[in-house]
């Protein structure tokens, strides 16, 4: 038996915290989906606080035969997806603060980070399905069949988004060249 | 040479011989479909990274190509390349808080390059405001240079801005960092000549005035 | 990898990195979860009925996100195909101050560059206006002696530069001008120096 299916039999039997283990585990990794997946913190943790909130309802239902991280993240998928559909649109640009100088003038502001906030800018600029089949593909390095798993999707679908997204992405690039 | 009858005919036989030598082929604008492919592919990477990411946030993104040409033309090491690139990109976000965006290419590099000669921002931030028409270009290239001879960052702050808000014109700059340059050639102090220079000027600083003609102007020649 | 692409490589190795997260989220979902009753073992025959399922995106909703309509932030609008065209370049409301104008853009000036260099072999300038070309622009030497110039009609504005200095042993050194204006070395450890050409006030 996994631990995670031990846990989740710890706690099916009553043992609360058991729970708490299960997302020490996971919380990282799904943190890291659901923000490159949304663009913005606030709405990845109310996409994490719900997912293993809905998790821990549905756990009666885990079947020690599915790996649990497919199945806790399926329902992160959905969570994302609710999310995206539910906020009004919204402009949000990745900007510094612009620090009060002239009152602090022994502060700089620290500019930092630039490449993550590059590689979030142009994930953000990808459509949503493109941008969620690259991240399940690249990033949590699933096999097509649990990307179809996991989405409702088939697997040529997913092929055809992944390779839509690298050819977007590719473009972007070329396009800081002709500035 | 031949003695041309008419003066017309002399005068443009002259003006042609003049701009014959000042043409050079490759003066200007070289026509390099893609300058960065000097660079190895990963510092290319950084390089376009910190580009963009000027883009998105308003600032000038020619400087930061510049500087990584320069780097490349160096054979600088790479990472002094992507940390200078990065330093100019941080600088101009700096200027901003400072000055403001309404500045022309020349007013953005030279507040940076005054960021980077050690003036501190809120010093900067006292040349922010309506400068159109003001040589805000030549005070800052001459407040920099000011600073790399040896006068204090702070001194020659607060006295280039003396003959700023004295309404001191592009000549008045040019030529209190000429005697400046001299003085200290000559072994003076660098903070006692720029005083002693500054003192002399705002009885006679008069608003607008000029440098002379660019024919004559700057001649850059050693000796 | 990702079909070979190394820019996309890149790309998705930069989004495996980890996100830095809230040391007190984990605490806030144990809060919430403490709230719930106790999940029970449903019977396996029930599954198919109550698994969960992917949220199924309708056409519209799909076609909807798709377009940038309903938010997932950041330029929604800039990097749409518009009648099959791209837009380039980034935001509108940036596209001015990317491209700051230049001072006085209507004035070139001819300008001389002048070194002595008695025992070079050659020299060029090097600078923001040839694009930081070492073989660009070279200087001729006088035929008196050691004295080396060009001449260059160079637009209005600032200008960083420098000498390039071969000697015959085929060393290369790039020296500052001595009587122009110095900028800082900026952690290129190349010497700058600036011309200004025209008069910044109008």
């Amino acid at each position: 038996m996994s631990d995670d299916a031990a846990d989740v039999q710890r706690v099916l039997s009553g043992d609360v915290d058991a729970y708490a283990k299960l997302v020490d585990r996971y919380y990282d990794r799904c943190a890291r989906f659901a923000i490159r997946m949304l663009g913005n913190r606030d709405d990845a943790e109310d996409a994490l606080q719900s997912t293993f909130l809905r998790a821990y309802r549905a756990l009666g239902r885990y079947q020690e035969r599915d790996r649990f991280s497919a199945w806790l993240y399926r329902i992160l998928v959905n969570q994302c997806r609710s999310i995206a559909a539910r906020r009004s649109h919204r402009e949000r640009v990745f900007v510094r603060e612009e620090a009060l100088l002239l009152n602090a003038p022994d502060k700089r502001p620290a500019w930092t980070g630039e490449d993550e906030e590059f590689v979030q800018r142009v994930l953000n600029e990808l459509d949503p399905l493109l941008r969620e089949a690259f991240l399940l593909k690249y990033v949590e390095e699933l096999s097509y069949e649990e990307m179809a798993a996991l989405t409702g999707a088939g697997v040529s679908a997913l092929k055809m988004r992944v390779k839509r997204a690298c050819d977007k992405l590719r473009e972007r690039w070329e396009r800081i060249r002709d500035d | 040479m031949k003695v041309v009858s008419s003066r017309r005919t002399h005068v443009i036989a002259c003006a042609a011989t003049a701009l014959a030598a000042a043409m050079h082929p490759l003066a200007l604008f070289a026509q390099d479909p893609d300058p960065l492919s000097r660079l190895d592919p990963n510092t290319r990477f950084s390089v376009e990274v910190i580009i963009d990411s000027a883009r998105v946030a308003g600032v000038p993104t020619r400087p930061l190509l510049l500087k990584a040409l320069q780097g490349a033309a160096y054979h600088a090491d790479n990472r002094h390349i992507i940390a200078a690139v990065r330093s100019v990109f941080h600088g101009e976000l700096d200027v901003r808080v400072a000055l403001g965006s309404a500045l022309d290419e020349s007013e953005w590099t030279s507040a940076v390059s005054a960021l980077q000669a050690g003036v501190p921002l809120e010093a900067l931030a006292k040349f922010r405001g309506d400068h159109s028409g003001k040589p805000l270009t030549r005070a800052l290239v001459v407040l920099t240079d000011l600073i790399q001879r040896g006068v204090p960052a702070n001194e020659a702050s607060s006295a280039i801005m003396q003959l700023w808000q004295h309404g001191a014109g592009d000549g008045d700059f040019y030529g209190l960092w000429k005697n400046v340059e001299q003085d200290i050639l000559s072994g003076q102090n660098p903070g006692t000549a720029l005083q002693q220079r500054v003192r002399d000027y705002p009885g006679r600083v008069t608003p607008g005035s000029k440098i002379p003609p660019a024919s004559q102007e700057p001649e850059n020649s050693s000796s | 990898m990702t079909e070979s692409d190394p820019y996309v490589d890149w790309i998705a190795r930069e989004a495996k990195r980890a996100v830095s997260v809230d040391a007190m989220a984990v605490q806030r979902v144990m809060a919430r979860v403490r709230q719930e009753p106790l999940p029970v073992r449903r019977p396996a025959r029930w599954r198919w009925l109550v698994s969960p399922r992917s949220l199924p995106l309708s056409p519209l909703l799909g076609a909807a996100l798709a377009a940038g309509l309903i938010g997932i932030g950041v330029f929604v609008g800039h990097y749409i195909d518009r009648g099959g065209q791209n837009r380039t370049g980034g935001p509108e409301a940036f596209a001015g101050t990317n491209s700051p104008r230049s001072p006085s853009s209507d004035s070139v000036r001819v300008i001389k560059f002048v070194l002595v260099a008695p025992h070079a072999a050659t020299v060029s300038v090097v600078g923001d206006f040839n694009n930081w070309d070492t073989q660009a622009t070279p200087m001729t030497r006088t035929p008196t002696g050691g004295t080396w110039s060009v001449a260059l009609k160079l637009p209005a504005g600032r200008h960083v530069y420098a000498f390039v200095v071969n000697g015959a042993n085929g060393t290369s050194q790039w020296v500052a001008d001595p009587t122009a204006p110095l900028a800082p070395e900026d952690g290129l450890g190349a010497p700058n120096s600036v011309v200004l050409v025209g008069g910044s006030a109008s």
